[in-house]
C-alpha cells in the first residue's frame, strides 16, 4: 500500500469490530483487509432485520428509489448536519430551501442544521421550480440546498426567470454522480457554493472548507471523525466515531486523487483518476 | 378563547411595538392608540382577514417574529392566478390529543403536511420516546414504504390523497395490517377512501386533521372522534386557543353558530409566545356546518367541513386544479365552448384504490364530440407546472377527464368546482 496518510489505530479497528458485533455481523466481514462498495452492501443485507430494534435513523442505502435492492442504512439518531450547518452560519443565510428528494430523509436533519443556525427551512419539490423562485424572491429564502443535477437545472432556471441566486448553495454529490462540473451560472456567480460528497443520503463523507468552497472546484476534504487512508486512487475510510454502524476500511466507490495539504491543513482530495 | 383573550389580542397585535401588520390593515394613523374592543359589536366591526390580504404584505413585513425566530414556512399554492402565500410557522402546540389514539413509539411515516417530519419527532422526544420518522415522498412511495418496514413504522400521517398511492406498497412490503394509526389531512374524506382505508389497514384508527398552511396554530379543530363510518365522517370542536365565527359569504354576517348552521368558517389563531402571526377573523374560504350545540365530551360547538366555500383550486395527488386554469384552457377551445363550466369531483374505486374523477360539465356553442373535447382539455390542463391532467391519467393518479353537454341559465351563479 503506498500513501496511508493519517494511521488507521488498531485500538478503532477494535471498536468497530466490537460494534459489529453487537449487530451479529458474521466474522467473516471482519477478517478482510478492505471492504470494497459490494461487500459492505452483504453486510447491510445482513443487519436489516435488526434496525427496527435499534434507536437509529433508517436511510436509503441508495441514492436512485428505483433501485430494487434498496435496503437501509442505520445512521445516527442524534440531529444535526454539521457541514450544512457551517455553511450556513457562514454565509450568515436566513432561509434554505430545500430540494433534495424527500426520500433521502434529511428533513430532520436539515432542520435541525438550520434552526442551531439561525435560518429558517422552505421544503420545496424539485418539480415546482416556480415556488422555489417565488420563495427565493419573496421569503427570505437566500440557501439551496440540492443534489449536482438539480443545481444546473434550478439555477438555470432562476438565471432565464431574473432571480436572484441567493447567498449559498449547498451542493450533495453521490458518489455514482456523474456531473462534477459545477454549473457555470453558480460558477461564474459571487454566489458561494459549498459541495459534498455523501456515501448514502445523509451521510457526509467528504466536504469542503471555505478555502476549497472558494475554489469552486471538485476538491474535498475527508469529513471530520473519519479515518482516511490512500491508494492509488482508492479511498478508504473508517469511522466515524458515533455511527451506528461505522465503516470499516470501506473503498469509496469513486477515484479520488490525493492532490496536497490546504492552507486550513486538511488533505485535499480531487474526484476523478 | 375567552371575550378577554381576544380583547387582548387584539391590544397586543395593534400596539405601536411589535409587528404592524394589523396597524395597517385597520388603518390605524401612525400616533393612535392599540385598538380596544369593549364589547362584541366591536369585535365584529374589526375587518374580516383574507389570503389576499396576506399576499399583499412581504414576509418580512408580515411576521411577528424576527426571520430568525421562524422554524419553517409553508407555502399554499396561488389562486386565481396569485402568487404563492409563504406563511410562517413556530412550533405546533397542543397537540397531545393524538395521545389518546396512539402511543408513538413506533417510527411514523409523514409527508410535510399537515406536520414536518422533525415535529414528529419533537412530538416523540417530549413524550420521553426515542424520535424517529420517515418522510414520505410522494414521488417515490416504493422507497419509502421499503424504510417504513425496515424501520418498524406503525403510522402514517399526509395528506388524505396520499393514502392510495402508499397503500399497495405498504401492502406489498407486507406491513399494512401492522399500520395502527393514520392521520389524514386536506380535502375532506370521502367515504370510497375510508373504505379502502379500513379494507387495506383492518387495525388503523383514523384520525382527521383539519388544518391550513395560513393557520400557525393549527389545527383549526381538534377532531371530537376517530373516523369510524358514522356520519358526519369528521367532526371537529374548537381549540382553547382559538374563537372560531361562522359568517354568511355573501353578506359577511355573522351566523349564530347552532345545529345545522352553515357558513364559511373565520378563525382567531394565537397560540401564546412566541408566534409568527397571530391570526384575526381569518376568512378561512372553508364552509362547515354545525353538527351539535355542545360537544358531549369536549363542550364547545362541533362542525364538519363541507367544502371551499368559493372552491376555486381542490388539491389532488401531484398537484392542484384550478379554475382559472380551466378557464383558460377553454378560451383556446372558443369555437367550441365557452368558459362557463362546472366541474364535479369525486373519488371512485379504482384498481388501487380511491380514484380522483372529475366530470366537466362545458358550455358547448355547437353540436361537439364531447369525447374530443375532453381528451383536448386534459391534454392541455396543467396540474402542475410540470403535469398536465392527461400525463396524471397516463400515470394512474386520476381517472380519465369526462366532458358533458351544459347549459345554464343566463346570468346563473354556479359554483365552478364542487366536491361531492
Amino acid at each position: 500500500m503506498s500513501g496511508a496518510h493519517i494511521a488507521h489505530t488498531e485500538s478503532s479497528r477494535q471498536r468497530i469490530f466490537e460494534v459489529y458485533r453487537t449487530w451479529g455481523i458474521p466474522e467473516t466481514f471482519l477478517h478482510g483487509n478492505r471492504m470494497p462498495s459490494s461487500e459492505f452492501m452483504l453486510l447491510l443485507m445482513a443487519i436489516q432485520e435488526r434496525i427496527s430494534g435499534m434507536n437509529v435513523r433508517a436511510i436509503p442505502s441508495s441514492f436512485n428509489p428505483d433501485d430494487p435492492t434498496l435496503m437501509a442504512f442505520p445512521h445516527t439518531a442524534k440531529l444535526g448536519w454539521n457541514s450544512c450547518e457551517r455553511a450556513i452560519r457562514k454565509s450568515v443565510s436566513h432561509g434554505v430551501l430545500s430540494r433534495v428528494p424527500l426520500f433521502w430523509q434529511t428533513e430532520p436533519n436539515l432542520f435541525a442544521a438550520c434552526q442551531k443556525a439561525g435560518a429558517l427551512v422552505l421544503i420545496n419539490d424539485i418539480g415546482n421550480m416556480p415556488l422555489g423562485a417565488a420563495a427565493i424572491r419573496d421569503a427570505e429564502i437566500d440557501a439551496i440546498v440540492t443534489d449536482s443535477n438539480d443545481a444546473l437545472t434550478f439555477s438555470s432556471y432562476l438565471a432565464k426567470s431574473g432571480v436572484p441566486l441567493g447567498r449559498l448553495w449547498i451542493i450533495v454529490h453521490s458518489p455514482d454522480s456523474t456531473v462534477w462540473e459545477l454549473p457555470g451560472t453558480l460558477r461564474d456567480n459571487p454566489v458561494k457554493v459549498a459541495q459534498e460528497i455523501h456515501l448514502f443520503p445523509g451521510v457526509t463523507v467528504l466536504e469542503q472548507c471555505s478555502v476549497l468552497q472558494n475554489k469552486k472546484e471538485s476538491h474535498f476534504h475527508v469529513s471530520d471523525g473519519y479515518e482516511s487512508e490512500h491508494d492509488g486512487d482508492v479511498l478508504i475510510l473508517s469511522g466515524c466515531e458515533d455511527a451506528p454502524l461505522p465503516l470499516l476500511r470501506y473503498e469509496l466507490p469513486m477515484p479520488m486523487q490525493i492532490r496536497k495539504v490546504c492552507t486550513c491543513g486538511k488533505t485535499v482530495f480531487s474526484v476523478g483518476q | 378563547m375567552s371575550f378577554n383573550q381576544i380583547k387582548e389580542l387584539v391590544a397586543l397585535t395593534t400596539g405601536k411595538e411589535g409587528g404592524q401588520f394589523y396597524r395597517r390593515l385597520y388603518g390605524l394613523r401612525p400616533d393612535a392608540p392599540s385598538i380596544k374592543i369593549n364589547s362584541l359589536g366591536d369585535w365584529e366591526s374589526l375587518p374580516l382577514l383574507t389570503k389576499d390580504d396576506l399576499l399583499a404584505v412581504p414576509l418580512k413585513d408580515r411576521s411577528f417574529l424576527p426571520i430568525s425566530k421562524i422554524d419553517h414556512l409553508r407555502p399554499s399554492s396561488g389562486t386565481s392566478g396569485k402568487g404563492a402565500l409563504f406563511s410562517p410557522r413556530t412550533y405546533l402546540r397542543e397537540m397531545d390529543y393524538r395521545l389518546a389514539y396512539h402511543d408513538f413509539k413506533r417510527p411514523i411515516v409523514s409527508y410535510t403536511v399537515p406536520m414536518m417530519p422533525h415535529w414528529h419527532e419533537q412530538f416523540q422526544q417530549a413524550h420521553g420516546i426515542a424520535g424517529c420518522s420517515i418522510s414520505f415522498d410522494p414521488k417515490n412511495p416504493a422507497a419509502c414504504a421499503r424504510l417504513a418496514r425496515i424501520a418498524g413504522a406503525d403510522a402514517l400521517s399526509f395528506f388524505a390523497f396520499h393514502v392510495p398511492l402508499i397503500a399497495p406498497h405498504l401492502v406489498r412490503e407486507g406491513i399494512a395490517e401492522h399500520i395502527r394509526f393514520i392521520e389524514i389531512a386536506g380535502e375532506a374524506c370521502t367515504r370510497a377512501l375510508f373504505e379502502f382505508m379500513r379494507q387495506t389497514f383492518p387495525r388503523a384508527l383514523i384520525l382527521p386533521f383539519y388544518g391550513s398552511s395560513e393557520v400557525e396554530d393549527s389545527p383549526i379543530g381538534m377532531p371530537c372522534r376517530p373516523i369510524t363510518g358514522d356520519m358526519p365522517l369528521a367532526l371537529y370542536h374548537g381549540k382553547p386557543s382559538h374563537y372560531h365565527e361562522i359568517i354568511d359569504p355573501d353578506t359577511l354576517e355573522v351566523v349564530e353558530p347552532t345545529q345545522d348552521a352553515e357558513g364559511e368558517l373565520v378563525i382567531t389563531a394565537y397560540p401564546g409566545e412566541p408566534a409568527s402571526f397571530p391570526l384575526i377573523r381569518f376568512r378561512t374560504g372553508d364552509t362547515v356546518r354545525v353538527v351539535e350545540n355542545e360537544c358531549a365530551e369536549h363542550g364547545t360547538w362541533s362542525f364538519t367541513v363541507l367544502g371551499r366555500t368559493q372552491m376555486d383550486f381542490i388539491k389532488i395527488q401531484g398537484g392542484v386544479l384550478r379554475a382559472d386554469e380551466i378557464a383558460r384552457v377553454l378560451q383556446t377551445m372558443q369555437s367550441d365552448v365557452t368558459d362557463r363550466y362546472e366541474l364535479h369531483c369525486t373519488d371512485e374505486p379504482g384498481h388501487h384504490g380511491p380514484l380522483f374523477t372529475p366530470l366537466l360539465r362545458v358550455e358547448t356553442k355547437r353540436p361537439v364530440d364531447v369525447a374530443k373535447i375532453a381528451a383536448d382539455i386534459a391534454a392541455s390542463l396543467r396540474v402542475s407546472p410540470t403535469m398536465t391532467y392527461a400525463d396524471g391519467v397516463a400515470e394512474g393518479r386520476y381517472a380519465r377527464l369526462i366532458c358533458e353537454e351544459f347549459h345554464p341559465a343566463p346570468g346563473a351563479k354556479s359554483k365552478r368546482i364542487v366536491r361531492q
